[in-house]
């Protein structure tokens, strides 16, 4: 890197005051994580944090999952690269939680059911072979999508310490993270992961906001729009404006995955759901959480939306330029996960910036540690236990989804180092989760609200379902959905989001028709 | 549609909701938090009386 780039990724206001503010704040949540070990002593406990969780602690743990750093660094670039058109996401994902808050939609029949995770549904309506073909999917889809969580995660702390430029940085956060979120997931489960989830929205509720407040102050409530419409014009605002890197597919794509699916599928909330005291505080939960989540991701875009002004419009943040738009033939440039830590590294004043850089240390840990628990559990519950004929032991169950932990966490660490894609995150997390719930959402609509969905129909959803991998670019790449022109550039012939809908839609199709050519027997013809 | 005003009041609103609703949930979720972990504390008291809960064979 040359000496400029060192020059302006190195500014911040991040001291050493602040990095003991963020080790303190660490230590009360990895102590935390030791304290309550004694509670987990079995699955319900370990993993469901014993059905006891309180409504208003249930939207705080909601949004401390939700609002990890990776949906802050992916919104962020949303933000960054798509300005204001892209809170349309985040009003889809409200609109989507209210509508599961107001009707229920399969998260209060699955906390009726009460089972710890979705797979395990699968064999109280279907059978068993359902469930275990369920678990393989959502852990293998669960675990390709959190594949670029260390490392995204990682960013920030690199680029708000001003540690962008140096190599060494970025594997070595990311091993120090790696090891904080396994040690304090191991040990307490759920009920360490609820009871810090508390804290980080504490503070990361009223970070954020007081972030947001800053730098609508130091740049202008006015500057920010005019910035934007004049930069990127229309398309700055309207999603549906051609070249906003949006359209119409991929905004019937965010209802499906950011609305309905995100807040009723997705199996991280749906825990949360699961964990409750009751069904009414579920939907008393869900319809708050629609609040939460429109904030995780607006809040963000505008974080990266301020980024982009205080670069493109800024005195203060004009060095940075040069660095996130090059001009063409000049250099390559920087990646723009960046930006957004990059801005609020000299934002920020020192003490704050501690206490946010501490808050979003622990989304990060708060997030880690409720997928690795969740797609952990999955591989145990629903694939491991199912098929030991001689059964698993309570001690067993939980001691193996300890060890799936590491293993899990070791995944992401070297996935994050060697994975090279070039798709936003935020689609790259969209397609690669579409490959579970793509299949998942049409085997619980017709588990729960259709009498005549069959095994075989439930089955073959769940294999429709899987299609939806061929949405990703390497795969596209591989089976010739993409092609190269003759400067080596990719081209799509099916975006990843039409890809999506295609695949919801044969995963429906396949529940009904299959369903109904080979229907379940009833008891009495079965007994004949 | 005037996209850009339509952001603006979208932006206000949900920050003002937000606003209410993290106050509210810091007191009450303060106050869950405290029950939660009373009914932990007792569940743990009455399963140390019980020596068949941790290890017990589950079904498969």
């Amino acid at each position: 890197m040359d000496s400029q780039v060192t020059d302006a990724l190195r500014q911040t206001n991040f001291t050493v005051v602040d990095a003991v503010i963020v080790v303190a704040y660490l230590s009360v949540s990895v102590l935390i994580g030791v304290f309550v070990r004694r509670y987990a002593k079995n699955m319900t406990a370990y993993i469901g944090a014993g059905r006891k969780v309180g409504t208003w602690l249930g939207v705080a743990t909601m949004l401390g999952t939700e609002m990890g750093l990776i949906t802050v660094m992916y919104s962020a670039q949303k933000g960054f690269t798509g300005g204001f058109a892209a809170f349309h996401i985040a009003a889809i994902a409200g609109v989507g939680t209210l509508l599961v808050a107001l009707t229920g939609f399969i998260v209060v029949p699955l906390r009726e059911a009460k089972v710890l995770t979705i797979p395990e549904y699968y064999e109280k309506r279907f059978d068993r072979p359902t469930r275990v073909m369920g678990g393989i999917l959502l852990a293998f889809a669960g675990i390709l999508n959190m594949g670029l969580f260390l490392k995204v995660g990682s960013m920030f702390i690199v680029g708000v310490t001003g540690l962008s430029d140096q190599g060494w940085a970025l594997p070595a956060v990311m091993a120090m993270l790696l090891i904080l979120v396994l040690v304090y997931t191991t040990f307490g489960g759920m009920i360490s992961v609820i009871l810090t989830d508390y804290i980080q929205f504490v503070v990361l509720s009223f970070g954020t906001l007081l972030v947001i407040g800053i730098a609508i102050f130091q740049l202008g409530w006015t500057n920010i729009f005019e910035t934007v419409q004049s930069t990127m014009g229309e398309k700055g605002f309207n999603p549906l404006a051609e070249g906003s890197g949006f359209g119409i597919w991929y905004v019937i794509w965010m209802f499906i995955s950011a609305g309905l699916i995100g807040s009723a599928i997705w199996p991280t909330a749906v825990s949360r759901a699961l964990a409750m005291e009751s069904t009414r505080a579920v939907k008393r939960q869900y319809l708050w959480s629609s609040v939460s989540f429109t904030v995780r991701f607006m809040l963000p875009y505008f974080l990266g939306i301020s980024a982009f002004v205080y670069i493109m419009a800024s005195p203060e943040g004009a060095d940075l330029k040069a660095l996130f738009f090059p001009e063409e033939g000049t250099r390559e440039p920087v990646n723009n996960l960046y930006a957004m830590p990059v801005f609020l590294g000299r934002l920020i004043p020192t003490v704050l910036l501690g206490i946010i850089t501490a808050a979003m240390i622990a989304a990060f840990m708060s997030t880690h540690d409720s997928y690795f628990l969740c797609w952990s559990s999955v591989i145990t519950q629903d694939v491991v236990a199912p098929l030991r004929r001689e059964g698993l032991s309570e001690a067993g169950r939980i001691t193996l989804t300890r060890v799936i932990i590491v293993l899990i966490g070791a995944y992401v660490y070297f996935w994050g180092l060697f994975y090279e894609g070039s798709d936003d995150i935020w689609d790259y997390m969209a397609v690669s989760g579409a490959i579970y719930f793509n299949g998942a959402i049409a085997v619980l609509i017709g588990g729960i609200y259709w009498k005549g969905a069959s095994r075989l129909g439930a089955k073959a959803a769940l294999v429709a379902g899987f299609t939806a991998i061929f949405g990703l670019g390497p795969v596209q790449q591989a089976v010739g959905l993409q092609y190269q022109n003759a400067a080596g550039e990719w081209f799509s012939r099916f975006t990843g989001p039409q890809v999506g809908i295609a695949s919801v839609v044969a995963a429906l199709l396949a529940m009904a028709v299959f369903s109904l050519v080979a229907p379940d027997r009833k008891p009495e013809e079965a007994k004949a | 549609m005037n996209w850009q005003l339509n952001w603006q009041i979208v932006f206000i609103a949900v920050v003002a909701i937000f606003l209410v609703m993290a106050v509210l949930t810091t007191i009450f979720g303060a106050r869950d938090v405290k029950k939660f972990l009373r009914e932990l504390e007792d569940e743990s008291k009455s399963a140390s009386g019980d020596d068949t809960t941790p290890d017990k064979k589950a079904d498969p």
